[in-house]
Formats: C-alpha cells, structure tokens, sequence
C-alpha cells in the first residue's frame, strides 16, 4: 500500500531528515470527502511539527 | 543581503550566514512512496505549513496526493520492470524465444480455421438452445419430447416415446394445451376441432394430403 511520508527539510540532508509523518493510504480512501480534509488536517500538522524541528535544528548554529 | 554580496570579497565569511538562512526558510517535505520495497517515489513535494491556511491549497494538494498515490497502485516494482522477471508474471502471455518478432503464436491454419468454424455452428445451433427456448415459451412437454427426439437422433436409438406424430398432436389438442408446432419439423399444426365440420370429409382429405406431404 503506498504511502505519504511527511520529512523535515536539514538543507542538504533532505533523505536523512527526521519523519513526522508516516501513513498508509489507498486510493479508495479519497472517495470520502471527509477522509480528505482530515488527511489535510493531519499533514498540515506534520507539517506545522516538521517546521519546529527545522526551527529547533537551525537555532543551534545560528548561535 | 543581496545576491550581489555573495560573490564579491569576505565569500567564506558570509557562505554560514548564506546557510543558516537557506536552513531557516528550508521547507518540509510531503513523500509518497509505492508499497514495493524498492520505494520508488511518485511524489515529493516541499510545502509551507502556511500554504495550508489556503483553502485553495488544500483542495489542489489534495487532487495531487490521490494522483500520487493512483500512480503508486499502477506502478511496477524494479523487478517486474525487469525483462527477464517480466515474462514470469502470471496471466502474461509470453513470446517464445526462437520466434521471430511479428510472428502470431497460435497463427491459424486453414484445418483449423474449419473445425473451429464448426464449432461455433455447433454452439449457435445447439440442442440445448432450442429446448431452452421451448422451456421459456413455457410448454414443457413440447420441450421434452424434443429432448427425447434428439438424443435418439444422437444415440442412434429409437426414441422412447415411440406415439406417432399425429398420436401426439391428437393428445396435445385434447389434453388442451395450446402447443406451437413451427419450430419443429415434420410435425402437424392441431386439427381443427370436429364441430365446425359436420361432414368430416374435407377434414379427413385434408389429413391425407397432410400426411401425403414429403417431410
């Protein structure tokens, strides 16, 4: 079953970064509107999570 | 900063300050893997958690995951990919090494173009078929008999029901069962009944140019 995999972005680490988001779906998930937005809401909060450990990551070199 | 500043004096100084920020606006990454082992990727998409307010957005990355993961249910693993693994997969009709390329694998010949002509005959024309209509007219007896006709026109032996043709009308149109008789052949249609001719004389003419009739 194929699936979406939400990585946090290092620069030049794109494969190593860290997984926030693993998920299996099919494709006759997406017939329900529902199933949708919920997926949305779900990666965005990968998302939203994947960019405060970039945030975490990058603070220490800044300094 | 400006792009201009990259290039000119103090680069090595600036390439951490350059990095911190391409690190700082790096974005996070949406992946849609096939369920081979191999993970081939279908989709890899960087998105803003900002571009998610947008409900725009959300409608289109939606479009995109489903075409993503569509694409990962259709898409081969490395080893079906492979000509040599391709031709053992199952249900696949493989070409034989020896034969040349353009080459039909079951060509066929005149003979055999004949008996399978013969057949679908066969299978147009099939007993079978021909009760079964009977069966959906809905006379069962008819059907029967032609049944027991055929299969001692197939065996070789004479048919169990042995009554003559006209036996079998007579009791068909007493026993007042309305039977069509075109479909079948060397049978009679049902006399008329004896009341409408008093005499009997044109029916019984009538009776013997029937059964003087070639079948």
């Amino acid at each position: 079953m194929p699936q979406i995999i939400v990585t946090a972005n290092r620069g030049n680490e794109q494969a190593d970064g860290p997984v926030l988001m693993r998920e299996r779906v099919n494709i006759a998930d997406f017939e329900s509107d529902h199933f949708a937005a919920q997926l949305v809401e779900r990666v965005g909060w990968a998302l939203s999570d994947a960019d405060d450990v970039e945030q975490y990551d990058v603070s220490p070199t800044e300094v | 900063m400006t792009l201009r500043d990259v290039g000119r004096g103090g680069r090595s100084e600036r390439l951490p300050e350059l990095r911190a920020r391409f690190e700082k606006t790096a974005m996070a990454y949406i992946t849609i893997k096939t369920k081979t082992d191999e993970g081939l990727i279908t989709l890899q998409e960087r998105v803003v958690p900002s571009d998610m307010v947008s409900e725009f957005f959300c409608a289109h990355l939606v479009e995109r995951l489903r075409w993503a993961i569509e694409d990962a249910h259709v898409t081969p693993s490395l080893a079906e990919l492979d000509g040599e693994n391709a031709t053992d997969r199952p249900g696949r009709t493989s070409r034989p090494r020896d034969m040349p390329f353009g080459a039909c694998p079951r060509a066929l010949t005149p003979r055999s173009a004949e008996k399978r002509f013969r057949l679908s005959r066969a299978i147009r024309f099939s007993p079978c078929t021909a009760i079964g209509s009977f069966l959906v007219a809905g006379s069962a007896p008819l059907a029967a008999d032609h049944a027991s006709r055929l299969i001692s026109y197939t065996s070789g032996s004479p048919s169990p029901d042995s009554r003559s043709n006209q036996e079998r009308i007579r009791t068909s149109s007493h026993g007042g069962e309305q039977i069509g008789t075109r479909s079948l052949r060397g049978m009679k249609p049902p006399m008329p009944p004896s009341d409408s001719n008093p005499t009997g004389k044109e029916a019984d003419g009538a009776s013997d140019h029937r059964d003087r009739e070639p079948r």
